[in-house]
């Protein structure tokens, strides 16, 4: 050593000198360690293994961060190369790069995920499937892995209808790496998209009165939850949310024109009929508006229960209706094919109107009248094969069935 | 002073003799003596940890050189997937033939050498050769895998520890197995399958004495591997269930395919071994460089064939290949394999297993999906199956083919499917192939070791096979004379006698003779002789318990195990010359 320490000092380190100061080194070492008598031979051979298992568990130290650090560098390049493919639209080759990152990093959340998406871009569900499976087992609670099996389950057809429906519930209820509120809220939209069309109305209706509270006042999705209320038969609360968006923007005509369609749902016609003359006024050219201001006024022209109708009135107006569903049912259905009980039906009706003709006390027989209409187009539906669409009609019957 | 500097150098060379001697220590206390059996048991702790480790960092150099030469994803690059295979097989063989010579040979063969031929000795020299040489030849892509040289790691760093600890000559025979289940646990990372892998195919029976150090030598291999590279098992399996019974006919087909494939694998690598051999002395170093650029040219096309797979295997795991993508993966996997293995590149066939049994299960099992009034069943287990079903055809390990799929599946489900299937497969390969694969190697390499399959198979004999029905014995208070008539009578000149205390004695004809010349013909027995007590046998005990107890007393009962005085037999030397066929 100390001949070492002077060919440093010197400025030069000799091979000699390095050569000289380890073999006095390895000298001292097997004089003071494997000679001395502490040590017997089973001891050196000992030392010797332990230093050993130092030395390796050392090296595989050493080792293992080299190693993870760069499977973590290679990864990272692999997914920078497949985000730069995927934003091409290059997902076939994305989808490689992913795989590699993947395989190198199997705990990495974002490349799962990554890899996961762009399996279902190229539509390969069953593999995307398993991936989300296995996100799913190490983490229940994962709203977006759930939400992509909803979607893959809501595209594999009729057999996975129910399981859509409760992957969409654990999105919903699941934990969102951020905004929370908003992937709810977007989600249970796409739930209630997919109970649409797939006509479950019931739970249509659930899902939306639930969104409506979730709703702050966002106008878009306001007037989106208010038409699926419309399309679930839920006119009174479509109203409400109707309403609430007026309220915020009183000149909305899509708010008008929803706000029109529910008071035509609910019987409302006169008011119906004010809020389609405002939402034509609002946007003149929605020629859909201007077709069901036209509706609502017939019907209001059609209806024997008007306020401010006198009598006569109301009463040949109930038996004007009760022409139009006789003649409906006449023109589509053989007399003689219907049920006696339609036949009685049809026999009262011919009855109602001779009274009318020989201009009975007509208080009496506005209310038959109008009953006896309302069961007529009830017949009409039920036993004509094509029977006349009457919208108008049917608005009406309905209301006064209501009313009835 | 100079008193106490006496007893600080008395108390000094009093410890030094404690450890150099162990036999007392400083204060005159005994020291725990660690006979051999305990030190045995103790340095398989030593030996897994050490195996763990070395094993990890063979893990970390295959993954480095991989990376380095191959690329990341493999295939990359057209001139690396063709150049790096062959150059790496021949640094890997010049390494072994120039560097390390006794590291050439299968490490399951070599671990068996040692128990069987050279007393457990493993030169170190073949742990480095296996070490440095396989990691090149696998990191670089050639069709093999690391767990056989992880085997022989394992045995090699066991024997050397034994050797280094002066272990008895019986223990030094058994280390070897102990570092080999270590080394395989921490390659597989499946403690479970590496105990029974080296009970199976290794030591061959269950041995009590040795169970308990290869079991402890596993789990701390694992353990440290795990420390290291993360408790995830070897595979992802993704979940499944069984819901069919129909599934199970499925199953059987995929065992009956595995068990074909095995058969065709084990003959075309024995074929073209042969037909290798007969090649000049340059193919040590040209064949190899030739299968690594064959395999370099399939991986252009097929880059998940390279290197030991195992993401091929994942990726077949998750539903990633159709049938015919399987089905061409595990025939490009058998001719890359059965090129590398022949040509004599380093490495080992449980990861080339393992690879062809997945994706051969997955194609079979996905074609099957297609018939009509098939059940619906995972893509993954149908791989898993599979790969049982090639490791019990090609090794012939049926528990260990059982549990390696139980173990790295997770899943308990997947037994009753893999019971079948392997079964089968094991059956078939019994039927069309005379030896197991590791015995063909071990002959190809020179080498007459005992066939494993044979000796858990050898039936052995018994008591039973060979004692005399004959349930006549005398009484003991029979006399000496009555004694005398019956024993001439006799075709043995001796006879069992019934105690008092419903124990069994025997006499000769030769003592009866002499106590009635010397007047005792009316005493009863018991009175006449000092009866001593026999040792008692028992239908179902092997031959060689009566044979080692007969050295002592020419005849020996045999009585019924739950009723001592119920005598069923008597057994004699002669009775036992007999049943080996030796004539009297």
């Amino acid at each position: 050593m100390k001949e070492l320490l002077a060919g440093s000092q010197s400025g030069a380190i000799s091979g000699q000198g390095v050569r000289h100061a380890w073999q006095s080194l390895r000298a001292r070492v097997h004089h003071h360690l494997v000679l001395h008598p502490f040590f017997g031979e089973v001891g050196q051979r000992a030392l010797l293994i332990f230093a050993a298992l130092f030395i390796l568990s050392s090296t595989a130290g050493i080792l293992n961060g080299r190693y993870w650090a760069a499977r973590d560098t290679l990864a990272r390049g692999e997914f920078e190369r497949a985000r730069g493919l995927n934003a091409q639209g290059l997902h076939e080759q994305a989808l490689r790069h992913l795989r590699a990152a993947f395989h190198l990093e199997r705990k990495n959340r974002d490349y799962r995920m990554a890899f996961t998406l762009t399996l279902i871009q190229l539509e390969r569900y069953g593999e995307a499937r398993i991936q989300l499976d296995e996100i799913l087992r190490d983490d229940p609670t994962n709203a977006p892995a759930n939400l992509l099996l909803a979607r893959i389950a809501a595209s594999e057809g009729a057999a996975s209808m129910d399981s859509a429906v409760q992957y969409y519930q654990r999105a919903i209820y699941g934990l969102w790496p951020d905004n929370p509120l908003h992937h709810r809220i977007d989600t249970r939209f796409e739930l209630a998209h997919f109970l649409a069309s797939e006509d479950r109305i019931e739970e249509l209706r659930a899902e939306l009165i639930i969104l409506a509270s979730d709703i702050r006042d966002d106008p878009g999705q306001l007037l989106n939850t208010g038409y699926l209320m419309l399309f679930a038969h839920a006119p009174a609360q479509a109203e409400t949310v109707f309403t609430r968006v007026l309220g915020r923007y009183p000149r909305n005509a899509e708010a008008l024109a929803g706000l029109g369609k529910a008071q035509l749902e609910t019987g409302n016609f006169a008011a119906s009929e004010q809020t389609f003359l405002r939402a034509a006024r609002a946007n003149p050219e929605n020629l859909e508006v201007r077709k069901q201001l036209a509706l609502v006024q017939q019907i209001r022209a059609l209806n024997p229960k008007r306020r401010g109708l006198g009598i006569y009135v109301s009463a040949d107006r109930a038996g004007h209706l009760l022409i139009i569903t006789l003649d409906r049912l006449a023109a589509c259905a053989d007399r003689k094919s219907l049920p006696p009980e339609v036949q009685d039906d049809m026999a009262a009706a011919a009855t109602h109107l001779e009274t009318r003709r020989r201009g009975a006390p007509p208080a009496e027989s506005i209310d038959a009248r109008i009953e006896l209409a309302i069961r007529l187009f009830h017949d009409g539906s039920d036993f004509c094969v094509n029977p006349a669409e009457q919208p108008a009609v049917e608005h009406l019957t309905r209301a006064l069935a209501v009313e009835q | 002073m100079s008193t106490i500097a006496e007893i600080l150098e008395t108390k000094r060379r009093q410890l030094a003799d404690t450890l150099a001697n162990r036999n007392f220590n400083a204060s005159g206390i005994p020291l725990p003596q660690f006979g051999s059996a305990q030190r045995f048991l103790l340095l398989s702790i030593l030996i897994g940890v050490f195996s763990g480790l070395l094993v990890v960092c063979f893990h970390f150099l295959i993954e480095f050189i991989s990376w380095s030469t191959l690329g990341v994803p493999v295939g990359e690059s057209l001139v690396y997937t063709l150049l790096f295979p062959p150059f790496g097989a021949l640094v890997s063989v010049l390494l072994i033939r120039e560097v390390f010579p006794r590291a050439e040979g299968s490490g399951i063969n070599n671990t068996k050498a040692a128990i069987y031929i050279s007393d457990g000795y493993i030169p170190l020299q073949s742990v480095f050769g296996k070490f440095l040489a396989c990691s090149i030849s696998i990191g670089s892509g050639n069709s093999l895998g690391p767990e056989d040289p992880a085997l022989q790691m394992g045995a090699g760093v066991a024997s050397y520890i034994g050797r280094s600890f002066h272990l008895a000559r019986e223990h030094m025979r058994l280390i070897a197995p102990v570092g080999a289940a270590a080394g395989i646990a921490a390659a597989f990372n499946t403690p479970i399958t590496a105990v029974l892998f080296v009970i199976e195919e290794v030591i061959g029976s269950w041995n009590a004495g040795v169970l308990g150090s290869i079991v402890l030598s596993a789990v701390s291999s694992v353990v440290v591997t795990r420390s290291f590279l993360g408790d995830q098992p070897l595979f992802r399996v993704p979940e499944f269930q069984f819901r069919d019974p129909l599934e199970l006919v499925a199953y059987a087909v995929m065992g009956v395919a595995g068990g074909l494939v095995s058969v065709a694998f084990v003959r075309a690598l024995v074929f073209i071994r042969e037909r290798f051999s007969d090649l000049g002395s340059w193919r040590h170093y040209a064949l190899p460089a030739i299968a690594g650029f064959l395999v370099g040219c399939i991986g252009l096309g097929l880059p998940g064939i390279m290197g030991a797979g195992y993401e091929s295997v994942d990726s077949a795991l998750h539903d990633e290949f159709g049938w015919h993508m399987l089905l061409l993966l595990c025939l490009a996997k058998f001719a890359a394999t059965v090129l590398c293995f022949s040509a004599g590149t380093p490495g080992g066939m449980f990861a080339p297993t393992l690879f062809m049994g997945a994706t051969l299960g997955g194609g079979v099992g996905l074609l099957i999906g297609n018939i009509p009034r098939m059940p619906e069943v995972a893509g993954s287990a149908y791989v898993l199956v599979g790969m049982g079903t090639l490791f019990a055809g090609i090794f012939r390990t049926p528990m260990t083919s059982i549990f390696m799929v139980f173990e790295v599946s997770a899943s308990y489900v997947i037994i009753l499917p893999v019971m079948i299937a392997n079964t089968i497969a094991y059956l078939i390969s019994r039927r069309f192939l005379p030896e197991p694969f590791f015995e063909l190697m071990a002959r190809h390499e020179g080498l007459d070791l005992p066939s494993n399959e044979e000796q858990r198979e050898r039936e052995s004999l018994h008591v039973e096979d060979a004692m005399s029905r004959t349930r006549r014995a005398l009484s003991w208070d029979m006399s000496v004379d009555a004694a005398l008539h019956a024993l001439r009578q006799s075709d043995v000149p001796y006879a069992l006698v019934s105690t008092r205390r419903a124990v069994w004695a025997s006499v000769s004809l030769a003592a009866v003779e002499r106590a009635r010349e010397q007047g005792k013909g009316d005493l009863p027995l018991a009175e006449a002789f000092a009866l001593t007590d026999l040792p008692r046998l028992y239908m179902d005990l092997a031959l060689d318990e009566a044979l080692s107890k007969l050295s002592k007393v020419p005849i020996l009962p045999i009585v019924s195990r739950a009723r001592p005085d119920q005598l069923l037999g008597s057994i004699t030397l002669n009775d036992i010359h007999k049943a080996f066929g030796i004539k009297a």
